[in-house]
């Protein structure tokens, strides 16, 4: 009984490392992204609480709907849909937002616009051939709404029918309601022609369908009012057409103007739209009672490519159609016009080499939101910024951390030339601090205050330099993205430092192109202060399908790049061009700055390509592995290769194949998990009764994750995991798991290996063995050199000798409440503090599982010992890993689709930085085995330095007391 | 102050015997009575083997107090605490503190005899069990150091000097 009680409380004990609601903000910061827009944003004005609200509703690539508050640009409300659920549209009405999703878009949700509550779902029917179109409209007052989707109609609402096209080929894709009937119109390519269906909005009766012959070349048309029109381009002349019940109107012409383009600028109830003639120029049109066009603004003739309109209503229901183009490379002008008044000229001093240029334009009034081509979006008000978004912040492709360097004032300190009058003078110049780093000191010691370097409002001081803290807590987050923009954040703020963009080489004149980042490695800087570089391998796609192979080397301070060199931080960030050609893999030496890149044909190309660095690889070539997956024409297989060189075939080293991995029948490489490498701390775990178990610190290991073809979906080839050694490819360890859902190919696998240490995650689903429920599963492996006391000194072990097979894999699984979509160990600066394994789950948020918990140990059959708790924190062995709140690192954020965790080390030994990215950026510090280097925030530091004083005063008084009294006794003893 | 008795004044060759008596005290009253006395009292030898009986007293007594020892460590417990630590702490260096007093210690009961009461030699058979007891209390507070877990028997005790060299072969990931 009390020895039960006893674990209850160790098990107790380190719950209460829950971070606290006081932390929240100072430690961890949480930037809630939405994606890069896919389209111009919705400028939507609702009534809530009787104010009118602004909102722009945004659907972006992340595969979510948005509504940003239009005056602040903060996140109102979200809806992330699955990735089997990909948003196809949606559609607003008053207070209604409609979005249609999913295969063949037959998902349709219906949201509050203000809020987001979600008020339907509903399954539509779905169209028998492929999907052409969808659109939905709202029937005024009913509140009754109608989905057209390819040749189908339905109607939601408290009347619902479905009408279905009795030609199954009629290629719908825009309704009309007017009050006579609802149309349903769509432009077919293939047949050359417009077909036109009305169909009765009460009752989904057909009153007619039609087709009418156009010229092959019409691809696309608008909708003004119940006019449908479109251009013809061989002709360059407008056609439009009424819209009646009878569908008997016949097409009409405009042929008195040359016109390349209609565009639809959202203001079909207003009967306006954009026509763009050859010549530049733009038409404000507005088809008049009796089909007739007419002309209510002219925008002039632009004086560069290109023309963006957009249009949209104010609160009081004018309409503003604005017109944006890129006259020169720098300025970007608008023109915004109003029926009734003065057009409204102006320019956005939009810096093009820091946000990319305009993709999307939408206008709120006089206001006007752009997206541009490097994913941020931004109000402007005349040529002011209203605020901006970086939203290709979800798109993070790599990122690293990168440590701050010291002071400048310490750094600079030569301590081995310095003479002794120079540290003289330098010590008396330092002192004039003193006096107030005394006050700081005496202030933080009474009040328990953090040091000042620590206080993260600090951060949002550009002013301050960028210098390392107390503690390391302030750092460089190094991210590009995959929209070719690279962003330094500071980690205590999650404020944006520097933005740069990256530059095309060659392929920016003219040829234009796709720059992806691959990897990131922190250097050495090559300067003499002690900074980092940052190193960004790219892969930039010019539109010519050439493909090269880029290295950016910039300063994370300043985002500048250092190779080459460039004065200011201006213009677009250019690399240098190492390889002609795609790169197969890119690896860094370790303890050296040195990077090795494989080309297409294998070859090793050398980044910096000094004489150092061949000589480095020169002494290390005969002992270098360097396994990777090859894609061959069967699939994707773990091969590795050694160094060689060859002065026949090439100057440079070449990789050859030295070991291929087979993988029993029907599993296929899915991916290959890197160990986490860190400095280990001690080379065994020892037991309860002294003796230890020696860690298998094979430094060559590395994960294989597996899935089972589509082919061979038995059980026996589900999913697998393997450890394997990376030098001569033997399989240290596997497993097969079974796949998530039984006869469907793809596996949910997620594994983490640090030191001997490996931890993966699956799905079982049901049926899989007897008496086991359906669920996800964390499994703990460690490996060791054998039994007790066992020792092969594998660390330290050739590949090649026989000791090297010899592995004991103690392994134990357990329940899991979650599925997770990423999974790291955290890591401090010595590997003395135990690691915890963090996790982001599928319901968003970021969980930290204790080593303790995970302890492949944990028994089963027994108690554990004193001893064993003592020395191993052994505690009995339960299936169900428990899913305790106060394990959420979290707090209470949305961490959306976090697709990776990084974390690295801060200069107490104690924490660690956890930086989750994904849709949503997420960071804070953990301490796994509490901050047992700093003294507790509750440590009453008062008390002690009373407690002293009073002791002090005490011997004070005291001792000429005792000293008179022993006289005394001496005298009259 | 030392609070052994003197042993020596028995001695009938003790250099105490020559001292005159203080003045006033006559020699002649109680000579008579002494003398006769004398001649019934012990011989020397009877003193030295009382000694000697003394002296191996004397060596046991640390194995004696051991029972005691023994309850109060059971009583102190397994924790690793100021009291427990202090009665560890006493129960290891009493032994080496006795044995380096030894030689000292066994002095006054060296037999009248003895060339030096100071040499090792004197007495050995009761040094010796003084050693042997010293050891088994020695063995005792080692016994209840194993028992806390501060001896550092097992390997996972030397681990941390355990050292490891670089791996011949690199994998670059």
């Amino acid at each position: 009984m009390l020895r039960s009680l006893l674990v209850a409380l160790l098990l107790c004990t380190p719950l209460s490392l829950a971070i606290h609601e006081s932390d929240v903000g100072l430690i961890d910061w949480h930037k809630k992204l939405i994606g890069v827009p896919l389209a111009p944003p919705v400028v939507h004005y609702a009534v809530m609480n009787k104010t009118t609200q602004r909102v722009l509703l945004v659907p972006t690539s992340s595969n979510l709907l948005a509504a940003l508050n239009a005056t602040d640009g903060s996140v109102v409300w979200r809806y992330v849909f699955d990735d089997s659920d990909g948003i196809a549209s949606f559609h607003v009405n008053g207070d209604v937002v409609v979005a249609l999703s999913g295969a063949g878009a037959t998902m349709m949700r219906s949201f509050e616009s203000l809020t987001g509550f979600l008020s339907f779902e509903k399954r539509l029917e779905a169209p028998t051939i492929e999907l052409t179109g969808v659109d939905v409209i709202f029937e005024p007052n009913t509140g009754a709404m109608f989905a057209l989707n390819t040749h189908l109609i339905t109607r939601v609402g408290e009347v619902q029918w479905t009408w279905d096209a009795p030609d199954k080929h009629m290629p719908y894709s825009k309704l009309v309601h007017t009050g006579a009937a609802l149309y349903a119109v769509g432009v077919s390519q293939h047949t050359a022609s417009l077909h036109l269906a009305a169909v009765n909005p009460v009752t989904g009766a057909q009153i007619n369908t039609a087709w009418k012959h156009l010229p092959p070349s019409v691809s696309s048309f608008v909708v003004s009012g119940d006019t449908v029109i479109w251009v013809v381009p061989a002709t360059e002349s407008l056609g439009f057409v009424h819209l009646a019940p009878s569908l008997r109107e016949s097409i009409r012409t405009e042929k008195t103007l040359k016109w390349l383009a209609v565009v639809d600028v959202d203001l079909r109830d207003k009967e306006l739209f954009v026509g763009v003639l050859t010549n530049g120029e733009a038409r404000v049109l507005k088809v008049q009672e009796g089909g007739v066009l007419e002309s209510m603004h002219a925008f002039p003739v632009n004086d560069g490519p290109q023309a963006l309109f957009a249009g949209g209503l104010d609160e009081a229901g004018e309409p503003y159609i604005a017109r944006l183009w890129t006259s020169t490379p720098k300025t970007i002008s608008v023109e915004i016009y109003t029926p009734g008044k003065e057009v409204v000229k102006t320019s956005l001093p939009l810096n093009t080499h820091k946000h990319g240029t305009v993709a999307h334009l939408a206008i709120d009034g006089l206001r006007l939101v752009i997206t541009t081509s490097t994913g941020a979006i931004q109000a402007w008000e005349k040529d002011q910024l209203v605020w901006g978004r970086e939203e290709s912040l979800a798109t993070i492709d790599v990122a690293t951390f990168v440590e701050l360097p010291l002071p400048e004032r310490i750094a600079h300190v030569n301590l081995e030339d310095e003479s002794f009058f120079s540290r003289l003078i330098r010590q008396i110049e330092d002192t004039q601090d003193f006096p107030a780093y005394a006050a700081a000191f005496a202030e933080r010691f009474v009040t328990g205050a953090p040091p000042r370097e620590e206080v993260v409002v600090s951060a949002h001081d550009r002013t301050a330099a960028l210098a390392r803290d107390a503690f390391g807590f302030k750092q460089i987050l190094v991210t590009a993205t995959a929209y070719g923009s690279l962003f330094g954040l500071d980690t205590a703020s999650g404020a944006v430092l520097w933005t740069r963009v990256f530059g095309l080489g060659w392929a920016g004149d003219g040829v234009g192109g796709v720059v992806k980042p691959v990897k990131i490695y922190v250097v050495e800087g090559k300067s003499e202060s002690e900074g980092k570089d940052v190193v960004v391998i790219a892969q930039r796609r010019a539109n010519n399908k050439l493909v090269d192979t880029v290295v950016f080397r910039i300063d994370p301070l300043t985002g500048a790049s250092v190779s080459p060199f460039e004065e200011n931080t201006n213009g677009l960030l250019e690399g240098t061009d190492v390889i002609q050609g795609p790169l197969t893999q890119a690896f860094r030496i370790p303890d050296s700055d040195v990077i090795i890149l494989i080309d297409e044909f294998f070859q090793i190309n050398l980044y910096p390509d000094t004489e150092a660095s061949v000589a480095l690889i020169a002494g290390l070539a005969p002992n270098l592995y360097l396994p990777f997956i090859e894609n061959f024409s069967n699939g994707p297989r773990i091969v590795g290769h050694g160094l060689k060189l060859d002065q026949n075939l090439s100057d440079k080293y070449l990789a050859y194949r030295t070991w291929g991995l087979s993988l029993p029948a029907g599993a296929r490489v899915k991916s290959i998990v890197k160990p986490r490498v860190g400095p280990v701390a001690s080379l065994g775990k020892v037991l309860g009764n002294r003796t230890t178990l020696y860690k298998y610190l094979n430094p060559r290991m590395f994960v294989v994750l597996t899935e089972g073809t589509e082919e061979s979906t038995s059980r026996s080839s589900g999913c697998g995991v393997y450890v394997v050694d990376g030098a001569k490819g033997s399989v240290l360890y596997s497993a097969t798991v079974p796949v998530p859902v039984q006869g469907r190919a793809g596996c949910d696998l997620h594994a983490t290996l640090t030191e001997n240490w490996l931890v993966y995650h699956y799905y079982e689903g049901e049926g899989e063995r007897d008496g086991e429920t359906k669920g996800w599963r964390i499994v703990t492996v460690e490996l060791y050199e054998g039994g007790l006391d066992e020792k092969t000194r594998s660390s330290d072990m050739s590949a090649f000798s026989a000791d090297s097979m010899q592995v004991e894999a103690l392994e134990q699984s357990y329940v899991y409440a979650h599925g997770i979509t990423a999974i790291t160990t955290t890591s401090t600066k010595f590997g003395i503090t135990s690691k915890d394994i963090i996790v982001a789950t599928q319901n968003n948020k970021i969980h930290a599982i204790p080593r303790r918990m995970l302890n492949p140990r944990r028994l089963k059959d027994r108690k554990p010992t004193p001893e064993e708790q003592q020395e191993e924190q052994l505690i009995p062995y339960d299936v169900i890993m428990p899913d305790d709140p106060r394990r959420t690192i979290s707090h209470t954020y949305q961490v959306a689709n976090t697709r990776q965790i990084i974390t690295s080390p801060a200069l107490l030994e104690s924490t660690s930085l956890v930086f989750a990215y994904g849709l949503d950026l997420f960071l804070t510090r953990v301490a796994p085995s509490n901050t047992f280097d700093i003294l507790n925030k509750s440590f009453n530091k008062a008390q002690l330095v009373l407690t002293v004083c009073g002791l002090a005063l005490g011997i004070v008084i005291a001792k000429p007391m005792v000293r008179r009294k022993r006289l005394r006794e001496r005298w009259y003893q | 102050m030392s609070k052994s008795l003197e042993y020596a004044t028995l001695e009938p060759a003790s250099k105490w015997r020559n001292l005159p008596p203080p003045p006033g005290f006559s020699k002649s009253s109680s000579s008579t009575r002494t003398s006769s006395k004398t001649s019934t009292a012990p011989p020397p030898e009877a003193y030295n083997s009382i000694k000697e009986t003394r002296a191996l007293d004397f060596a046991t007594a640390p194995a004696k107090s051991l029972p005691m020892q023994a309850f109060m460590l059971y009583m102190s417990g397994g924790g690793v605490q100021i009291f427990s630590m202090g009665i560890v702490f006493m129960l290891l260096l009493s032994p080496f503190k006795n044995l380096a007093g030894m030689n000292d210690a066994f002095a006054q009961f060296a037999p009248s005899t003895a060339k030096n009461p100071k040499a090792f030699t004197t007495l050995l058979v009761q040094k010796l069990v003084y050693i042997a007891c010293n050891a088994l209390t020695l063995a005792v507070g080692l016994w209840k150091c194993r028992s806390m877990g501060l001896l550092p028997l097992g390997t996972g005790d030397w681990l941390a000097f355990e050292t490891r060299g670089v791996a011949p072969e690199i994998s670059l990931f």
